[in-house]
């Protein structure tokens, strides 16, 4: 039942999105980006929806009579078509949590403020790639707040059992595939599900490849350069010898699939750690940490996503904004508490220096402790690869993505062809929204 | 008829031919099966709410495991300092005053359609019949930009409002009118002196009673299942209504915290109240449908 709202909600808010979008265009110039110092007492309004982020919000506001937050819960995902009713109307909050691709959007669509100044100096705290995804094209629109990089978690004891090695490559990860299966045809060494291409973009990330790149005043679309096709070969591997389990991570119960022992091994992150005791009842004990598998051992890179606290359009004191985004996630105190598992934010720093934050998010029974989980988690955080970047349209090219993957799961489609598709079809979407654009390489 | 009467009799209790046999069973067979159909996700919601997070998906789910409801209600008591008991009275309060709000003025303006020959009343009911046909999902955002101009974006007056104009219950309200209020019994009206206001108040609205009834519940339902207008017009979980809140959790647990069992047993407490509802009027819900079904 909410799937269906969900997705009628969707459709009418892509439609919704694209007249806003067109009208937001020719309004993109109130600012001229010069840092302002604002004086006095202000007001902001803050919309999130992380756990825990309400208390801080208190903290701050005791600390800072000057700037008193006013932090509201916005219900979830939805809260990206609301933002763009309340910018038209002009009752948009000052900050929202965002995702680095909504970010890009919006920062296309006009909606948000370039606080490139204001920002400056607060880069130095967080990690390159982090500082990418809130500045697509060059511009600063937002503060990162937390990063998810990914690594590997696998099942001991039957890698042992099926005589296999943790993979440190991806075509490791194949051949261990295969291997495994010559011993049990219905043991998978992978998931992938059918509505979820995020697999594609964390394997391009790893591969080193630019789905999207800045170059002076036009972006280079690469989805089907050198790079972007090892990833995809990967992902078609694993189809073409069934090698992956589908599991759909919208099924609440989707754990099952490895608590049970039917898939061996997992790509996972951060804020998954805290909730691995509850949800793998039968296995826990038996899982070990390793690093996310590579396409270059030779220049190890793994892939993250990361939350964003966006600067909307019409916020009166950026400067402020900034102020307390920035002190939200990086200070000290402020990330001591948002890290505990007792906040339940599942967030985890986007800084440079994570090493006084991973050892909390640890769950205590899930691992053998063979592997030092906590050098593979700063290993993770510290190897993002910088190259990644969210293109103009990159929320509307992801979308079209999840239409196509699920055609190259069920085998109707290559991945190659639909690496091609998206190509033409995202040359094609900023064309028409008249981002100049060009094929890369 | 007499066809109609072979596989129909289980509710022809006043016809000729008795039902056989075969066909007996074979209705009873059909109902049973969909009472199952219609029980069985109230049954799983039950069972699931009795479960902790790891029972939840490592147990079968249509049968119970070891009992934590009350540690469920105590999570959901916990939340956000009882943020859920507040969106249970936001929901009663947005459904009771708008169904409430909305009953009069489609009773009053069917009336004024049914009863009031005036230039156009043939158009103006079309275009209410018309308008019934919208989607509410489409007017969400075109609300929320009027809204937002006259300054009454998040409060209770932006869902409210909209709630109290119901085309299709215009339409129904026409129909009851047209139906239980004698037109010879307005003209006595008139002679004895009564002014029109009072017509419609002092008898029509009586006679309209079960008509309304009928709107003010199909209305409250409605509102209650409402999710697109709050959640356009709604900022900050304080004044969601249930069906918001339990969707804000539904978001959570796919982002960050594992909230499933607070979602399960949350659905459980939010059809309580409607339940009491439902039964509390089911005799007027009958009577209501029936007598638009027989004109």
């Amino acid at each position: 039942m909410s799937t269906i709202r969900t997705r009628a909600f969707a459709g009418a808010a892509a439609a919704l999105s694209l007249s806003l979008a067109l009208s937001a265009c020719g309004g993109g110039d109130d600012t001229d980006s010069a840092a302002k110092t604002t004086k006095g007492k202000v007001q902001l309004e803050f919309w999130s929806w992380t756990e825990g982020i309400q208390q801080q919000v208190a903290v701050w506001n005791k600390e800072h009579p000057e700037t008193q937050v006013k932090y509201v819960n916005a219900a979830g995902d939805t809260v990206y078509q609301k933002l763009r009713a309340a910018i038209t109307s002009g009752n948009a909050p000052c900050l929202s949590k965002m995702d680095g691709m909504n970010l890009a959007n919006f920062a296309a669509d006009g909606l948000l403020t370039d606080i490139t100044k204001d920002a400056a100096k607060y880069q130095d705290a967080y990690t390159t790639p982090a500082w990418n995804a809130v500045s697509p094209g060059g511009a600063t629109y937002g503060i990162p707040t937390g990063s998810s990089p990914l690594f590997t978690a696998y099942r001991a004891d039957l890698f042992q059992k099926y005589g296999v090695k943790a993979p440190t490559t991806w075509d490791d990860v194949i051949a261990a595939g295969k291997a495994v299966q010559k011993k049990d045809k219905n043991i998978k060494i992978f998931n992938m599900a059918g509505e979820d291409p995020s697999t594609l973009v964390d394997l391009s990330w790893q591969a080193g490849a630019q789905w999207y790149r800045i170059a002076g005043d036009h972006w280079e679309i690469g989805f089907t350069s050198p790079d972007a096709l090892k990833a995809g070969d990967i992902v078609q591997q694993l189809v073409d010898d069934n090698l992956a389990s589908n599991a759909s991570y919208a099924d609440p119960g989707v754990f099952k699939t490895w608590d049970l022992g039917k898939t061996i091994l997992m790509t996972t992150s951060t804020w998954q750690l805290p909730i691995y005791d509850t949800n793998f009842p039968k296995s826990k004990g038996k899982w070990q940490l390793a690093d996310a598998p590579l396409f270059d051992p030779a220049k190890p890179q793994t892939s993250s996503n990361f939350d964003v606290t966006a600067v909307l359009k019409g916020c009166k004191y950026p400067d402020r904004a900034v102020q307390f985004a920035a002190w939200l996630s990086s200070s000290k105190e402020s990330l001591t508490a948002l890290t505990d598992p007792a906040s339940k934010s599942g967030l985890f720093p986007a800084v440079k220096d994570v090493s006084p934050y991973v050892d909390k998010i640890i769950p205590t029974e899930m691992f053998n402790g063979k592997s030092d989980s906590a050098q593979i988690i700063t290993t993770a955080a510290s190897r993002v690869g910088e190259q990644w970047q969210y293109g103009p349209d990159y929320a509307a090219m992801y979308s079209e993505m999840q239409k196509q993957w699920g055609k190259v799961m069920k085998k109707q489609l290559t991945v190659k062809e639909m690496l091609t598709h998206l190509q033409d079809w995202v040359l094609a979407d900023l064309k028409n929204k008249g981002v100049k654009a060009v094929a890369a390489g | 008829m007499s066809s109609a009467s072979a596989t129909n009799t289980a509710t022809d209790s006043g016809g000729g031919a008795r039902p056989t046999r075969r066909a007996v069973a074979l209705t009873t067979a059909l109902l049973i099966v969909f009472l199952l159909y219609s029980l069985a996700p109230t049954w799983f919601l039950l069972v699931a709410s009795t479960k902790n997070q790891t029972d939840l998906y490592s147990t079968f789910g249509l049968w119970f495991s070891s009992n934590h409801l009350a540690d469920n209600f105590q999570a959901i008591w916990d939340y956000h300092d009882g943020v859920f008991g507040r969106w249970i009275l936001n929901s009663v309060l947005y459904s009771t005053v708008g169904a409430a709000g909305s009953t009069l003025v489609s009773l009053a303006a069917g009336y004024g359609l049914a009863k009031f020959g005036f230039r156009g009343r043939g158009a103006l009911f079309g275009v209410i019949v018309g308008a019934s046909l919208l989607p509410s999902t489409l007017l969400a955002f075109p609300l929320y930009l009027v809204f937002a101009e006259i300054g009454l974006t998040n409060t209770v007056w932006a869902v409210l409002i909209p709630y109290f104009i119901n085309p299709f219950g215009v339409y129904l309200g026409k129909v009851y009118a047209d139906t239980s209020v004698p037109t010879e019994l307005m003209e006595a009206a008139r002679i004895d002196g009564a002014s029109e206001t009072r017509i419609f108040f002092s008898v029509a609205l009586r006679l309209m009673r079960t008509g309304g009834i009928t709107i003010f519940m199909l209305d409250f339902v409605n509102i209650w299942n409402n999710f697109f207008l709050p959640l356009f017009m709604l900022n900050g979980e304080r004044s969601f209504p249930v069906t918001l809140g339990l969707f804000s959790w539904v978001q959570q647990a796919q982002t960050a915290r594992d909230m499933n069992t607070l979602v399960l047993t949350g659905s459980l407490l939010s059809i309580i109240p409607l339940a009491v509802f439902m039964f509390a009027l089911q005799k007027y819900w009958r009577s209501g449908i029936l007598m638009g079904s027989l004109k």
